[in-house]
């Protein structure tokens, strides 16, 4: 019975103790109060000390922020800066005009530590999402124009640590004050190039290309029934300049002799000569270099066949046919070829290729597939027998022949090993 | 004694145009126009407690509460008192959100549920005065009617948690109705004590007595006890903490509430925060001295002049029994913040071995106290 009235006593008095400490946080709500009403009230970003003298090495992370009067363009801050986000433009101001002497210049002459400016900082951007908050382009500024903003700085520039944007473009600060009309002026005057002209015309050729027309052919997609689709030629590729097939010269097996070649050819391809001339030039460039074989010879005067693609012709590729009919086409050229590499007048292919360039109808005939050989792990094997592969179906041999000679010459070489000896049983085949 | 009600079928009765024997139409027209001020009344008081809760549970866990809502550009203190506007902006809130009622309910129940509830807590403020004679209808059995009338809540709750076919909302209205029987008892035990001192159970004839002699809190360490055990089973009786085991959020997500939404959630909202008016009321009526003034007594103690008086006018009673109401009411809040819930067990435990004895052996004393110093 004196528990019971023991617990009733207890608990008045432990309810009692509850009642009190609500009611201190009730009557003491301002001073206990926790709440900061953040867009209204804000903390202040603490600052951070590094270095040995605290007041020294003071240090905030927030925004940077360039008093850009201040500026003289010394790229020091860029140059410092670990991620590049800073960019800056700038322009030599020549030596009779003051900066800021033009009228409606918004630049002043010298900055607040009276320097001399002597460029003209056409463009100075910071890109916030690219900054690391590293503080280390703040160091080498002369004039102590960069900074972050707040703490340390606070008496130049109030805190902003909340420069959240819905586009990333906003983060991106233009600090330059120059006007388009004092950058072409000065660039003017300085003799060097606008870039803000620059700039604008870039914007403007993108926009260009954003807003150009879709080509008609390209609007019609791969279709689902080739048969079907309307026979649009498509432009495969326009040639701006003269352009030659040099697959011919692969067959050359050294690197060097073939790299000579190859740069030779294409020398004279530019310069507009014709095929006969490209490959003089070729023989007498490498026998120049003391690289001319009697084989290289063989292989370099198989160029003279080859046709030159000349610029501003209707290189247009009739891809009009294309689909089953053109693949299934092209498998049975290669196969021929590859049966026979004696280029045969492709019978049925030539109708539907009349307007194919001619590089890969007669040209073939001194092309040959060579990718075959490719299988030979020996370098000079495979060169060796490339050399002979080509240079034997130019003479109008079958696979079997070459094989056979590639054979007799690899052995010489001593080079004959399974290996080889499968990829050739497979050229025969 | 004039109320609400017999003024104004006095009134319309008596008016020149309203035709003879139109009882039935003056009847419809007094229900309404009494009806307004206690619909009035009743979301006005919803509102403003709502807003009270808020900021008295915010600033005794350190917070602030509302701060950024405002009525009509007026936004409140800067610091402490802001979010003026919060309730209204909830309430419109409330109102504009989808009805839903679950796919496995018992509909005719579960939409009846809240009215009934509604119904109760609209009703009981017909017998309780906010002054001398503001009374929607002065019943010479006053106390019964509230406390009958009151009770009636309970089957809303038991609906509703029924009709929503939900295990939470069953558990939740099993033990509303538990504990709202249970504290039924000590509830009447401790006003029949009053009712015993003061020899009617009219409120008017309560308050009359209170001027006469004392308040009732002070008139006896029994009745003090009783308005305890009263004021305490009240607490109980509206299912506010630490007796709100019927919707323990921790244990039964919202009670008897879970289901219901917007309009129909408000209703339930505004009937709790209009029970808590109806405690608070009652209390201050009963033993608190209801409309007179707390410096009344002290005056008649001295013997002052009667100039002193004025605060004892029939509106300055309307700001008192405000004033003693929202007291109370503050009391609640204060507890409902500070104290954890009862477990069901010790819920039973108070209301049947600690509030009923004692209020058994209050009657007891209190008729010695009446007998020897009466």
């Amino acid at each position: 019975m004196s528990g019971y009235f023991r617990n009733i006593g207890e608990t008045f008095t432990s309810l009692w103790d509850g009642m009190r400490v609500t009611w201190g946080h009730f009557s003491n709500k301002e001073r206990l109060n926790a709440t900061l009403q953040y867009p209204h009230e804000k903390w202040p970003i603490p600052e951070r000390h590094i270095g040995f003298v605290e007041k020294d090495y003071n240090v905030i992370r927030s925004r940077l922020h360039v008093d850009i009067d201040d500026c003289i363009g010394c790229l020091q801050c860029e140059r410092a800066c670990p991620v590049d986000c800073i960019k800056i433009e700038t322009i030599k101001v020549p030596k009779d005009v003051e900066l800021g002497s033009t009228p409606g210049s918004s630049q002043t002459s010298t900055t607040s530590n009276g320097t001399n400016k002597r460029l003209l900082v056409g463009r100075f951007t910071i890109d916030m999402a690219e900054c690391c908050y590293c503080n280390l382009c703040v160091y080498p500024c002369p004039e102590e124009c960069i900074y972050m903003v707040g703490g340390p700085n606070m008496d130049k520039h109030p805190i902003d640590y909340e420069f959240a944007v819905r586009d990333r473009n906003g983060l991106v600060y233009e600090f330059d004050t120059a006007t388009d009309e004092e950058v072409t002026q000065i660039a003017q005057l300085a003799g060097v190039a606008d870039h803000r002209a620059q700039r604008t015309e870039r914007l403007e050729q993108m926009r260009q290309a954003v807003l150009a027309p879709v080509p008609a052919a390209e609007a019609v997609t791969n279709g689902e029934e080739p048969v079907a689709a309307p026979p649009v030629a498509k432009p495969k590729k326009v040639i701006t300049e003269p352009k030659m097939d040099l697959a011919v010269l692969g067959a050359i097996g050294d690197r060097v002799t073939r790299g000579l070649a190859k740069k030779a050819a294409m020398k004279a391809v530019r310069a507009g000569r014709t095929s006969t001339e490209v490959a003089e030039q070729v023989k007498a460039a490498l026998e120049e270099g003391g690289k001319l074989t009697p084989e290289v010879a063989d292989i370099v005067a198989g160029l003279a066949k080859i046709d030159i693609q000349q610029p501003g012709g209707a290189e247009e590729v009739a891809v009009a046919e294309a689909g089953v009919e053109e693949v299934a086409g092209a498998d049975t050229e290669a196969e021929a070829k590859r049966a026979a590499p004696e280029p045969v007048a492709d019978a049925d292919a030539t109708p539907k290729k009349e307007t194919a360039p001619a590089a890969s109808g007669d040209g073939g005939k001194g092309k040959v597939d060579l990718t075959i050989l490719n299988g030979i792990g020996d370098r000079l094997a495979r060169g060796k027998a490339k050399a002979i592969l080509s240079k034997v179906t130019r003479q109008g041999g079958t696979p079997k022949d070459a094989a056979e000679q590639i054979r007799t010459a690899l052995t010489e070489l001593g080079k004959l090993d399974d290996e080889v000896e499968a990829i050739l049983a497979r050229l025969e085949g | 004694m004039t109320s609400f009600t017999d003024s104004l079928i006095e009134l319309l009765g008596g008016l020149a145009w309203v035709p003879e024997n139109a009882a039935g139409i003056i009847f419809v027209t007094v229900s309404v126009l009494v009806a307004l001020p206690v619909f009035l009344f009743m979301t006005l008081n919803a509102m403003v407690a709502v807003y009270m809760e808020r900021k008295v549970s915010a600033f005794m866990q350190d917070r602030l509460g509302p701060m950024e809502v405002g009525i009509f550009g007026f936004k409140g203190g800067k610091r402490f008192w802001g979010g003026i506007g919060q309730t209204v902006a909830d309430a419109v809130k409330l109102l504009g959100k989808e009805d839903t009622i679950p796919g496995e309910a018992d509909r005719a129940l579960f939409i009846i549920g809240p009215f009934i509830l509604f119904g109760a807590a609209f009703a009981t403020f017909i017998g309780i005065p906010i002054g001398y004679g503001l009374v929607i209808s002065d019943f010479n059995i006053g106390i019964f009617f509230v406390i009958a009338i009151s009770s009636i809540g309970v089957i809303g709750v038991i609906l509703a948690g029924w009709a929503s076919n939900n295990k939470w909302s069953l558990y939740g209205a099993m033990r509303s109705a538990a504990q709202m029987i249970s504290y039924e008892l000590p509830v009447g035990m401790s006003l029949l004590l009053v009712v015993m001192v003061v020899g009617s159970l009219q409120f008017h004839d309560i308050v009359m007595w209170q001027e006469q002699h004392r308040w009732f809190l002070f008139h006896s360490p029994f009745t003090a006890l009783a308005f305890l055990i009263f004021f305490a089973s009240g607490v109980a009786e509206v299912n506010r903490t630490p007796f709100d085991i019927p919707e323990a959020e921790s244990e039964l997500v919202a009670g008897y509430m879970t289901e219901y939404s917007g309009f129909r959630w408000s209703i339930f909202f505004l009937s709790e925060y209009a029970n808590m008016a109806i405690i608070a009321l009652m209390s201050a009526i009963i033993f608190l001295g209801g409309w007179l003034s707390p410096l009344g007594g002290l005056f008649r103690t001295f013997n002052l002049e009667q100039s002193w008086y004025f605060l004892e006018g029939p509106w300055w009673g309307v700001f008192w029994i405000s004033i003693k109401a929202i007291a109370l009411i503050f009391v609640m809040m204060w507890v409902r913040w500070t104290w954890p819930r009862l477990r069901p067990d010790q819920l039973m435990y108070v209301a049947w071995k600690v509030f009923i004895p004692f209020a058994l052996a209050n009657i007891f004393f209190v008729g010695i106290w009446e007998l020897l110093l009466g």
